[in-house]
């Protein structure tokens, strides 16, 4: 006995506007904040959308922090920020339980929360802590929950992680182990802006305080967008193209490119198939589409991938960046899977 | 609750209004699809008809290939290609959702154009409905080009003359060869030079090599009869070998008996008896020689002691008469095997009969008389008489000739002569002038004051000082710088002993 799968029903326009309105005033405030970064603060919504953890590199200064600040303002959500040092310690984090005495004189041990209790946590410098304390973020990044003395504990809806570290000043930091970094959604690179957009910066702001934005969505609004985005199509062809886009990061892959095999030493993750896929909804949300496609895919797959696939040290040796081997990756894979011989082309 | 992710059904309603599009694509794909087949699956079917329709032609000798079944049977199977590539290219079009996501790709159309089955897509048609089909484009100049050669190739194949096919190889004329060999086969027959059964062998592989010669490889057969050709003249040419050393020996033993006969008859001569026994026994070894071995009757044993006993003149002149008769046999031997042209090797007329070189019978009276009893025996008398005064035959076994030596055309000394050139005295004296004062019984003294020559054949030899040369005699040497001194001392002392003579 088969089971009979129900006929999908697309979100109509009328149940996508509102959403896209609010995204839409979320991201122009955003954009009012941090000037001259709007394909960034696209893909953190993106990536909030996606219910995921970002993490932002970038070089000091160029508004990491603000723009974290910013979103936890415009979201009406609960937010805290970690400086995280090599003398940070896991119970700085995730908190540790408390001697307290009560009106009647009682003591009893209490847990005090730690930061990561809140809805968007702010790690900034995420890789100057030890492995010790970053492994401490394992268990809240992918289970949402934290466990204290073996007392399991859950962490607020929605939490994300919201990390950024700093690719200069390597001396004294430590690495993001692979595990970790593959829990983060997207790895978005924070660059620097341009001189008009210092220029604006500069004349029109004191001291370069950007203004203080007004609420936007409330919680309850953020988990009506997710229903929202759950409702948004993923169609058979695109779920097809992201499968064989990640497997062929693999180099043992046979459709793989050339630059896969020869300078990836271990691909990306189902995790990152599961990531393009959400994250390619959420894209395809905030351009007020019910359903997902292949340019939504293309879109999103360097963020999820660049820091997913470890290249070798060849690669380090010529310089072959994670964007230069997802680039390949985005021209060689066919977007359609068909059997049309190659000599055939298909176009507009 | 996470809710699951939604499924698209594709299959794509006929009614719906990307349906165009997509079969418009489908179509078009196909199209291009079976066009492609078609030009590489003919490319190959008309080369292959091209291969075997030239092979058919050189194999039946057929000299054109005119008949219209043969393009009706080629029309047929490239039908065959073509409905071949049809299906085949069936394969190779999409199918409805991929057409759908080819057009969505293409048209940036954010998976809408995929959504299309899916319940509520009428609010979305809009977006979609001005959808065009694709163009679908086919890269086909390389096969295009190796369908147009083929089909050169076939048309070569068929319209191309084919050449006239080859006649059979004719004999080879080796009639005049073979009746020459044949007459030459004969001739070795009839002078016993071969005996029978191998001059029928010879005649039978003459006959089987003339049976086999064909004018189409005529070398194989001129090879052959080449090699026969050379080994009969090989068979004459020792046959005439053989019979000019009997007739210089049968001329030497008539010159012997005339010798004999006529000191007999001269009363103031008188032989020895060993000089008798000697002569006899030299007669006896000519005349065996002479007759091939068969010593003659009236010189077998018995005979020779009576005959050395009291020689008869008759006897002796009956000798004489059958030597010359031997020779005149070995003379039309020779003659014939020349007329056969079975002289290889030898100039014509170059060998004379015996009796041009044998001694005159008065100069070898006078030998016999001359030598003495204890030199005297038969081989050596025998040598004495084969030999004569004439040139040796020379080679390299035979020593070397006594022919006097000739000179032709005398060389002119115009513009040959140098001009004398008068040389200024050496710095140094002639060693040759030197006089030898003493040996010294020690090592000569080095005077190290001197710079000597570092390398060359002066090594070691100091420029100035006097002193002997001290130039080191390698081991390996030592032994021809001993012999260069002692010859000398020999020398000395031959001419030494000369002059002390009286």
């Amino acid at each position: 006995m088969t089971e009979s799968t129900p006929r999908p029903v697309l979100l109509q326009p009328d149940e996508i506007t509102p959403a896209v309105k609010s995204l839409k005033g979320v991201l122009a405030a955003l954009d009012r904040v941090l000037l001259g970064q709007p394909e960034l603060h696209r893909m953190v919504l993106a990536g909030i959308l996606s219910r995921g953890h970002i993490l932002l590199e970038g070089m000091p200064g160029v508004g990491k922090t603000a723009l974290i600040r910013a979103l936890g303002q415009l979201m009406s959500l609960q937010f805290s920020r970690v400086q995280f040092t090599p003398d940070l310690m896991p119970g700085d984090i995730v908190g540790s339980p408390i001697l307290e005495e009560d009106t009647h004189g009682k003591r009893q041990m209490v847990f005090k929360p730690g930061p990561v209790f809140t809805n968007i946590l702010l790690a900034d410098e995420i890789n100057r802590a030890s492995p010790k304390t970053q492994s401490a973020m394992l268990e809240a990044m992918a289970e949402r929950h934290v466990t204290v003395m073996g007392e399991t504990r859950s962490l607020p809806d929605p939490f994300f992680v919201l990390a950024s570290q700093n690719p200069i000043e390597l001396e004294g930091t430590y690495p993001l182990p692979e595990a970790q970094v593959d829990r983060f959604l997207f790895k978005l690179n924070v660059g620097r802006p341009s001189s008009d957009t210092m220029h604006r910066m500069i004349d029109g702001r004191r001291r370069g305080e950007a203004p203080v934005p007004e609420a936007c969505i409330s919680a309850q609004g953020l988990r009506e967008l997710f229903d929202v985005m759950d409702r948004v199509a993923l169609p058979p062809a695109v779920a097809g193209y992201i499968a064989r886009l990640v497997a062929c990061t693999h180099a043992d892959e046979p459709g793989a490119p050339s630059m896969v095999k020869q300078f990836v030493s271990y691909g990306a993750s189902p995790r990152a198939a599961i990531g393009i896929a959400e994250a390619a909804r959420a894209v395809a949300l905030l351009d007020g589409r019910p359903t997902a496609g292949f340019e939504d895919v293309k879109t999103v797959a360097g963020p999820v991938l660049n820091h997913r696939m470890i290249l070798n040290y060849q690669a380090r040796f010529e310089k072959i960046t994670a964007e230069r081997v997802v680039d390949e990756l985005l021209e060689t894979v066919d977007a359609v899977n068909t059997a049309i011989p190659k000599d055939i082309e298909v176009g507009a | 609750m996470i809710p699951k992710t939604q499924h698209l059904d594709l299959s794509l309603p006929q009614a719906s209004p990307q349906a165009p599009a997509v079969r418009a694509l489908r179509a078009s794909v196909f199209r291009m699809a079976w066009l492609r087949g078609t030009v590489r699956g003919a490319g190959v079917y008309v080369l292959g008809w091209g291969v075997a329709t030239l092979a058919l032609r050189a194999w039946t000798d057929t000299p054109d290939d005119g008949t219209p079944g043969t393009w009706i049977w080629g029309s047929l199977g490239l039908l065959g290609v073509v409905i071949l590539a049809g299906w085949r290219a069936r394969r190779h079009m999409p199918d409805v959702a991929a057409a759908a996501a080819m057009l969505d790709q293409q048209h940036a159309l954010g998976g809408l154009m995929m959504s299309a089955p899916a319940e509520g897509f009428a609010a979305w048609s809009g977006n979609v409905a001005a959808v065009q089909p694709l163009a679908v484009k086919w890269r086909g100049g390389p096969a295009l080009l190796a369908l147009l050669g083929a089909m050169g190739f076939l048309a070569g194949a068929v319209l191309a003359p084919m050449p006239a096919p080859a006649p059979h190889a004719a004999s080879l004329h080796v009639k005049r060869q073979l009746e020459t060999l044949r007459e030459q086969v004969a001739v070795l027959e009839e002078e016993e030079v071969i005996d029978a059964n191998k001059a029928d062998d010879l005649r039978d592989t003459a006959q089987r090599v003339a049976d086999d010669a064909k004018a189409d490889d005529p070398v194989r057969a001129w090879e052959a009869l080449d090699h026969l050709a050379r080994q009969l003249e090989d068979e004459g040419a020792q046959a005439q070998e053989a019979a000019q050393q009997q007739s210089i020996e049968a001329a030497a033993a008539a010159t012997l008996a005339q010798a004999l006969a006529a000191s007999l008859n001269d009363p103031a001569s008188e032989l020895s008896e060993a000089q008798l026994e000697a002569a006899v026994d030299a007669l006896a070894q000519l005349s065996a020689a002479a007759m091939n071995g068969e010593l003659p009757a009236m010189l077998d044993a018995a005979t020779a002691e009576a005959l050395a006993a009291g020689l008869d003149a008759n006897a002796l002149a009956a000798l004489q008469d059958m030597m010359q008769g031997r020779e005149a046999e070995l003379a039309d031997l020779m003659a014939n095997l020349e007329a056969a042209g079975l002289n290889a090797g030898q100039a014509q007329g170059q060998v004379g009969a015996g009796e041009d070189i044998a001694l005159d019978p008065d100069a070898l009276k006078t030998f016999l008389e001359g030598q003495s009893d204890s030199e005297c025996d038969g081989a050596t008398l025998a040598a004495a008489c084969k030999a004569g005064d004439q040139a040796g035959r020379g080679g390299i076994n035979r020593g070397p000739g006594h022919m006097e030596m000739t000179w032709k055309d005398p060389a002119s000394q115009e513009g040959a002569s140098f001009d004398p050139l008068v040389l200024p005295p050496s710095a140094l004296r002639d060693p040759a002038q030197s006089h030898r004062l003493g040996v010294s019984q020690t090592a000569p003294q080095v005077e190290h004051d001197n710079t000597a020559s570092a390398g060359g054949g002066l090594n070691g030899v100091e420029s100035a000082g006097g002193s002997a040369a001290t130039t080191t005699v390698l081991p390996r040497h030592r032994g021809a710088v001993q012999r260069y001194f002692e010859r000398r001392n020999s020398s000395d002392n031959v001419s030494g002993d000369a002059t002390q003579a009286p």
